[in-house]
């Protein structure tokens, strides 16, 4: 689910011509990396805990 | 004799069967790219239907898909189970038309962006562990570098003000 933002970057440059300046491109980058590691650490975390 | 749900699919009577044996990962990608391209082919009819317009076709169309593959039985549901099955409705066309307003004025992806502090509130606000800190201030960074120079963010928040 994390990769959400950039598909929605991607889906708004392809079908509407959505360019984005670099400084959004990286927000949602950073984003996407937040987003997968925290839900990564938590299923590790979840599995540790069993 | 009535058998569950699980059984049922595992009979193969029943449409999810089928769904069952692709990989969770490779539905979800499908999901995200089916929303999204959903999402930008809605925002080519605003023109014609407007946000809300759009999310009537959208939800509308799912519904009669749904109605047609799972042949739903609401005669067979409880009072209790119809009025959550109707408050999730309400919740998911609220959801909807805020978000199509949303992006209406903004750019696609930044609107996704920005979607995104809910779950990962979420998914953040249960945990306990340091680290996770780190990915919360990475996401804020993140948040504010994607809308913070958007022109279409700055006239879009002047006009609600």
């Amino acid at each position: 689910m994390s990769l959400e933002p950039a598909v929605a970057a991607l889906a708004g440059l392809a079908v509407l011509g959505q360019v984005l300046a670099l400084r959004e491109v990286a927000g949602i980058a950073l984003v996407v990396v937040a987003s997968a590691a925290a839900s990564r650490a938590a299923d590790v975390s979840e599995a540790g805990a069993v | 004799m009535t058998l569950s749900r699980e059984e049922r699919i595992a009979a193969g009577a029943e449409p999810g069967a089928r769904l069952s044996r692709v990989p969770p990962t490779g539905l979800v990608l499908v999901a995200i790219a089916s929303v999204q391209l959903g999402a930008a082919i809605a925002k080519s009819l605003f023109d014609d239907v407007g946000p809300s317009g759009a999310v009537f076709l959208r939800v509308a169309f799912a519904a009669a898909l749904l109605w047609a593959i799972w042949r739903p039985q609401p005669g067979a549901h409880s009072g209790r189970e119809l009025r959550l099955a109707a408050v999730f409705g309400l919740s998911l066309a609220a959801m909807n038309l805020s978000f199509y307003e949303a992006f209406d004025r903004i750019p696609l992806g930044v609107a996704v962006t920005l979607e995104f502090v809910g779950p990962l509130g979420v998914a953040v606000a249960g945990s306990r562990r340091a680290l996770d800190l780190v990915w919360v201030v990475l996401a804020a960074g993140g948040i504010r570098s994607s809308s913070r120079r958007c022109e279409a963010c700055r006239r879009a928040s002047s006009e609600c003000s």
